[in-house]
C-alpha cells in the first residue's frame, strides 16, 4: 500500500509545498503586503517550532514510559508565556532596540559587545543543537521505516538509513540556504521561512489531533472507555508518576528552553515584528500546546492496551492508524511528524548559521583582513551570506554525522532534555542581562563556561555510556578512580536522578560563579552603558543613547562602510532617511553621535553588535575616538586640571612668600635706617660731652695761670659731663639689654600703689625745688600686678621728673591719679605744662627723640627715658601711652593688667 | 479600562500562582487513586489548571490595550501617579 518510494515522494512533494509557501511569503513581504503574514497568529504558530518530532512522536512514548512527565515539557513554556509581560516583553523590546540577531548577540551585546562571550555561546549552542538535529533526522528516518515496513513492499532496499538521513539533511540544507540566506536582513527576519513554519505548525497540530480523534472516538470508544480499558488491562501509567525533583527539573528546563533555545530565541525575539503580538501569543501559544498534548495520554494508553507488547511507544502515532488499516491517516501523521522535524531543523540551522557567521566568521575576517570595506562590491554581505550558507550545510552535516555514529543506540532518545539542559546554561547570564546591572562580562563568561563544563561532564558525556565502554567505566569509577568526581554522583551524592543531578549542580555553580565573579570584577565603560541600556530598556525614550561623539569621520567614510555591509540600496535609504529627518541634503548629513549609533545598530542587525562595533572602529581607525579613549581623555583632562590647580596653589604660596619677604625686607631696611639713625644720634649725644670734656681739659693743660676757682669750675664741668656720658652709656646699655631680653626679668606680684608712692617720695625734693605742686588726686583700692617693683618705680620717676622738668606754667602742678577699670590698673600723670605737639606725639617714645619746645635748652635729657619706660612697661604686659587731653599740658597713662588674688 | 497597574500585578500573581499550583506539594494533593470520567484526578487537575491559565491570560491580555504595550514605563509611572492623584 505505502511503498517507501511513495512516502519519500510525498515527503518531497511536501517540501516542495514548503518551498512554494516560503517563496510567496517572501514575495508578499517584499511587496509590503504584510497584513496577513504580520498577524499575531502567524507569529504564535511559528513559536510552536518548539514542538519538534521529539514531542510529536516522543510525547506519546514518554507518556507510555514515564507517565505525565511529558506534560512538564509543555507546562514550562506555558508558564513563561503566561508571564509574557515580565520577561518576553523586555526581551523583545531589547531585541528590537538593539537589533539583536541571536541569543549569542544578546549576551555579547549586553556584556560590552564581547566577542569572546559571543563565541562561547555560539559553540555551546552548536554543541547542544547538533545532536538535537540528529534526533530529528532519526525520527524522520525511523518514521519512514515504520510506515514503509508495514507495507509488504520492502522497497527500502535502495535506501539505507544513512543515505536516507543524508538525503533529508541535504534537502533541508537546500531549503534553509535558499530561504534563510536570501539576504542579510536589517533584523534577520525571514518572512518566507516564518510563513512556512506557521504552515507546518498547522499541519502537525491537525495531524496529531486527527490521530487523536481517530484513536479516541473511532477506535477507543470515548475517553472514559480508553481509560477504563487501560486500567482493566493493567496499564497504569499514572502510577509511575511521581511529582518529585524530576518533575520540577523538567518544568524548569522547559521553561528555560523556550527562552534560551537558539531556534526559540530566533522566532520569539528576532522574528518578532511587533511587540503587541506577544499579547496574543501569551495565551495562544499555551493553547496550542494544550491542544497538542490533549490526546497524548489516550493515544499512549490505547497503544499500550491494544498493540503487541514489543511495539515501540515512540511510534504509536504511526503504528496505531496502520494497525487499524487507515493508511491515509498514517500518511497524514507521518507528514505531521515530518513537518515538526523539518521546521525545527530549518529554524535551528538558520539561528546557528547567523550565530556562526556573526560571532565566529566575521571577527576572524575582521582580524585577518585590514580593509574589509575596500574590496570591490558588497564584500561584507557576500562574506556573510557565504559563511551562513557554509555553516548551514556544516551544521546539518554535523547533525548527520552524529546520527550516523550514534546509530541505533539509545543515545539519541534522551538528547531532547540533554539539549535543554545545555542551553539552560545561558539562563543565569540572560536573566542577569535583563535585570542585574552589575553583571560583568567576566562573570558571564566564567559562569557559562563552568555551567557548560558541568553539563558536559554530568549529562552529555554519560549519554554515551551505553555505547562506549570507556564512558561506562568513567561513570562507574570516576576519572582516575576518584569517586567524588563520578559524572552522575558528583561529590559522592548518589541516588539522584542524573538529569536532576546535572541541572542542580550546573545551574547552582553557574549562578554562583556569575554572582561572585561579577562582584569581584570591574565593568568596562561600554559594559556599563550596555547594561543600563538593557536593564532600563523601558525607561529609555526614543533611541537617545548618550555616547561620545567620535572623531571627525566624514559622512563619506561612513557611507562607504554602510554600503559594504548593508548593500548600496539600504545604505542609501538609511542615509536618505536620516537626512530627511534632520532636514538637510544627503551630502550635508552631519556624522553626529545619534547618527553614528543608528548606523552601528543598523550594522549590528546584519553582523551582530560586536562585529558592528569592530567594523566601525576599524574603518574609522584614522579618526575614530573610542569610548574608552574618550573616557581616558576625560581622565587626562581631569588630571591636567588637577595639576594646574596645584600649580595655582603653588603660585599663590609663592606670591604670599614673596609678599612676606618684601615685608620682611622693608622692615629690615627700616631697622637698618633706625640703626643708622640710632648710631648717629648716639655719636651726637656722645660727642657733645666729649667735646666739652676735651676742651676744658685742654684749657686746664695749656693754661697754668688759671685761678683756683676757675680750675675748680672747669673740673666740675668735666666731671658733670663725664657723669652725663656715663649715664648715657648706661642708659643705652640698659635699653639694649631690655630690647634683647638679655637681662633676667622677674615679674612678681606687687602693689603698684607702693611704687607710685615711692616715686612721689623720691621726686618730691625736685618738685619742691622747682615749686611744682605734686599731688595725688585719686588712688585705686589695693590691687596686685605682675611687675618688677624697682623698674616700675623707675618708670614712674621718669614720668614725674619729665612732667616737672618741662613744666613752665605759672602755677605748675603734676597730678597723679590711679584707678581700677575692668581688671586693669590705670595710673595717670598729668601736668599743666606746654604739652606735646601733635606732630611729636608719634615720636616721643622713640630713642633720642625729644619733644621740641619754644625755649629749648639743654637740660641733660637724653631722649631715652620714654623709650626705656615703654620697654619696661611692655615687659610687664602693660601699656604706656600719651593721652590726648583738651586743656594745657600732657597726660601719660600707664595701664597694667591686674592679677586675681590667690 | 481597568487600572493598568492592577492588571500588571494580576499578571504577576497569575504567573506565580501558576508555578505554585504546578509544583509539589499542591500537585501531590491531587496525585491520588481517585478517578474522574475514568481518568486519574491529577490528569484532570493538570489540564484544568492549564486551561485556567490560558483563559486568565486571555482575559488579562484583552484588558491591556495596545498602546500600553508600547508605552514606556516612565509614562506609565506618570499615568499611574495621575490616576492616584485624581482619586485623592
Amino acid at each position: 500500500m505505502l511503498s517507501a518510494n511513495f512516502i519519500i515522494l510525498i515527503a518531497f512533494a511536501y517540501i516542495c509545498l514548503l518551498f512554494a509557501i516560503a517563496y510567496f511569503g517572501d514575495r508578499w513581504a517584499s511587496k509590503g503586503k504584510k497584513t496577513f503574514l504580520n498577524s499575531p497568529f502567524i507569529y504564535t504558530l511559528a513559536i510552536s517550532v518548539y514542538c519538534t518530532s521529539w514531542t510529536f512522536y516522543g510525547a506519546v512514548g514518554s507518556a507510555a514510559r514515564n507517565g505525565f512527565e511529558f506534560l512538564a515539557i509543555y507546562l514550562g513554556p506555558t508558564l513563561v508565556f503566561v508571564a509574557w509581560w515580565f520577561i518576553l516583553r523586555k526581551l523583545v523590546r531589547i531585541g528590537q532596540k538593539n537589533r539583536i540577531t541571536s541569543i549569542a548577540d544578546l549576551l555579547s551585546s549586553r556584556f560590552g559587545k564581547s566577542n569572546r562571550l559571543g563565541i562561547l555561546v555560539t559553540l555551546i549552542a552548536v554543541i547542544g543543537t547538533t545532536p538535537y538535529i540528529a534526533l530529528q533526522l532519526k525520527a524522520i528516518t525511523d518514521s519512514i521505516k515504520v510506515i514503509s515496513a508495514s507495507s509488504n513492499n520492502g522497497a527500502l532496499a535502495g535506501f539505507g538509513d544513512g543515505s536516507l538521513a543524508l538525503g533529508i539533511a541535504a534537502v533541508m540544507a537546500l531549503f534553509t540556504i535558499l530561504f534563510g540566506t536570501r539576504n542579510v536582513d536589517a533584523k534577520e527576519q525571514h518572512h518566507g521561512v516564518v510563513a512556512a513554519i506557521a504552515f507546518e505548525a498547522i499541519v502537525k497540530l491537525v495531524a496529531f489531533i486527527a490521530v487523536g480523534v481517530f484513536v479516541v472516538f473511532s477506535l477507543g470508544g470515548g475517553v472514559e472507555s480508553i481509560f477504563t480499558k487501560a486500567q482493566e488491562a493493567g496499564v497504569d501509567i499514572y502510577a509511575k508518576s511521581t511529582f518529585g525533583p524530576r518533575w520540577i527539573a523538567i518544568l524548569f528546563l522547559s521553561a528555560t528552553a523556550i527562552l534560551c533555545l537558539p531556534r526559540q530565541f530566533q522566532i520569539t525575539i528576532v522574528e518578532n515584528s511587533d511587540e503587541r503580538h506577544l499579547k496574543t501569543a501569551g495565551w495562544a501559544f499555551p493553547a496550542y500546546l494544550f491542544l497538542m498534548s490533549i490526546f497524548t495520554i489516550p493515544i499512549a494508553l490505547y497503544g499500550l492496551t491494544t498493540l503487541p507488547a514489543g511495539a515501540n511507544p515512540d511510534m504509536f502515532v504511526l503504528t496505531i492508524p496502520l494497525a487499524a488499516d487507515n493508511g491515509a491517516l498514517a500518511m497524514f501523521a507521518f507528514i505531521g511528524g515530518f513537518s515538526s522535524g523539518t521546521s525545527m531543523i530549518i529554524i535551528a540551522t538558520i539561528a546557528l548559521s547567523i550565530m556562526i557567521s556573526n560571532h565566529i566568521v566575521m571577527p576572524i575576517a575582521l582580524r585577518t583582513s585590514d580593509n574589509i570595506g575596500t574590496e570591490d562590491g558588497q564584500g561584507v554581505t557576500r562574506l556573510l551570506l557565504t559563511s551562513r550558507r557554509i555553516s548551514i550545510a556544516l551544521v546539518l552535516f554535523l547533525g548527520f554525522l552524529y546520527f550516523w555514529f550514534s546509530g541505533n543506540s539509545d543515545a539519541l532518545a534522551a538528547i531532547g532534555l540533554i539539549s535543554f539542559a545545555g542551553v539552560a546554561q545561558f539562563l543565569p547570564s540572560m536573566i542577569a542581562a535583563l535585570y542585574w546591572r552589575e553583571a560583568s562580562v567576566k562573570g558571564a563568561i566564567a559562569a557559562t563556561s563552568i555551567g557548560f563544563l558541568i553539563w558536559g561532564w554530568t549529562l552529555f558525556l554519560p549519554s554515551f555510556g551505553n555505547t562506549n565502554l570507556w564512558v561506562a567505566n568513567l561513570i562507574e569509577q570516576g576519572p582516575w578512580g576518584i569517586s567524588l568526581l563520578r559524572p552522575q554522583a558528583l561529590f559522592g551524592i548518589e541516588g539522584m536522578d542524573p538529569l536532576v543531578h546535572s541541572v542542580f549542580w550546573s545551574m547552582l555553580l553557574n549562578a554562583v560563579v556569575l554572582i561572585i565573579v561579577s562582584l569581584l570584577s570591574k565593568q568596562s565603560a561600554l559594559e556599563r552603558i550596555q547594561s543600563s541600556l538593557f536593564v532600563d530598556v523601558f525607561l529609555e525614550k526614543g533611541s537617545a543613547q548618550s555616547r561620545a561623539m567620535r572623531g571627525s569621520a566624514s559622512i563619506n567614510d561612513l557611507f562607504f562602510v554602510a554600503q559594504r555591509v548593508l548593500g548600496g540600496k539600504r545604505a542609501y535609504a538609511l542615509f536618505e532617511n536620516f537626512a530627511k529627518e534632520s532636514g538637510v541634503k544627503r551630502a550635508d548629513v552631519e556624522p553626529t553621535a545619534e547618527f553614528f549609533n543608528r548606523l552601528e545598530r543598523e550594522l549590528a542587525g546584519s553582523i551582530g553588535a560586536a562585529s558592528a562595533h569592530v567594523v566601525l572602529s576599524k574603518v574609522l581607525s584614522g579618526s575614530e575616538v573610542s569610548l574608552e579613549e574618550v573616557m581616558q581623555i576625560a581622565d587626562e583632562t581631569q588630571q591636567v586640571m588637577k595639576y594646574s590647580q596645584q600649580l595655582e596653589q603653588t603660585t599663590a604660596q609663592l606670591r604670599s612668600t614673596a609678599d612676606q619677604l618684601q615685608t620682611a625686607n622693608s622692615r629690615l631696611r627700616e631697622l637698618d635706617l633706625q640703626k643708622d639713625d640710632f648710631l648717629s644720634k648716639v655719636s651726637h649725644e656722645v660727642r657733645t660731652p666729649m667735646t666739652a670734656i676735651r676742651s676744658f681739659s685742654e684749657i686746664l693743660l695749656t693754661h697754668d695761670d688759671l685761678s683756683k676757682d676757675q680750675q675748680k669750675k672747669f673740673i666740675t664741668t668735666i666731671n658733670t659731663e663725664s657723669m652725663r656720658l656715663t649715664k648715657l652709656l648706661d642708659e643705652i646699655l640698659d635699653l639694649n639689654a631690655l630690647e634683647r631680653g638679655e637681662r633676667p626679668w622677674i615679674n612678681l606680684s606687687i602693689d603698684p600703689r607702693q611704687a607710685v608712692n615711692r616715686a612721689i617720695d623720691i621726686c618730691y625734693p625736685i618738685a619742691m625745688q622747682k615749686n611744682v605742686k605734686l599731688e595725688k588726686v585719686t588712688q585705686a583700692r589695693k590691687v596686685s600686678v605682675n611687675a618688677d617693683a624697682d623698674r616700675l618705680t623707675q618708670v614712674f620717676i621718669n614720668l614725674i621728673t619729665n612732667a616737672i622738668k618741662y613744666n613752665d606754667a605759672r602755677k605748675p602742678f603734676v597730678r597723679i591719679s590711679s584707678r581700677k577699670i575692668r581688671e586693669k590698673y590705670i595710673v595717670e600723670f598729668a601736668d599743666n605744662g606746654q604739652g606735646i605737639l601733635e606732630s611729636d606725639a608719634q615720636h616721643i617714645f622713640e630713642k633720642f627723640s625729644r619733644g621740641r619746645r619754644k625755649n629749648a635748652r639743654d637740660d641733660g635729657g637724653l631722649g631715652l627715658g620714654l623709650a626705656i619706660s615703654r620697654e619696661i612697661i611692655d615687659k610687664m604686659n602693660g601699656k604706656l601711652e600719651l593721652v590726648k587731653t583738651k586743656g594745657r599740658g600732657a597726660t601719660f597713662r600707664v595701664i597694667l593688667p591686674i592679677i586675681s588674688k590667690g | 479600562m481597568a487600572n493598568r497597574r492592577k492588571l500588571e500585578n494580576a499578571a504577576l500573581a497569575l504567573s506565580v500562582f501558576g508555578v505554585i499550583l504546578l509544583l509539589p506539594p499542591i500537585l501531590s494533593i491531587f496525585n491520588i487513586e481517585t478517578r474522574l470520567f475514568g481518568a486519574p484526578l491529577v490528569v484532570i487537575y493538570l489540564f484544568g489548571i492549564w486551561l485556567l491559565l490560558i483563559v486568565a491570560t486571555f482575559f488579562l491580555s484583552s484588558f491591556i490595550s495596545n498602546s500600553d504595550i508600547n508605552a514606556t514605563s516612565k509614562e506609565d509611572e506618570i499615568k499611574g501617579n495621575k490616576t492616584t492623584e485624581s482619586k485623592n
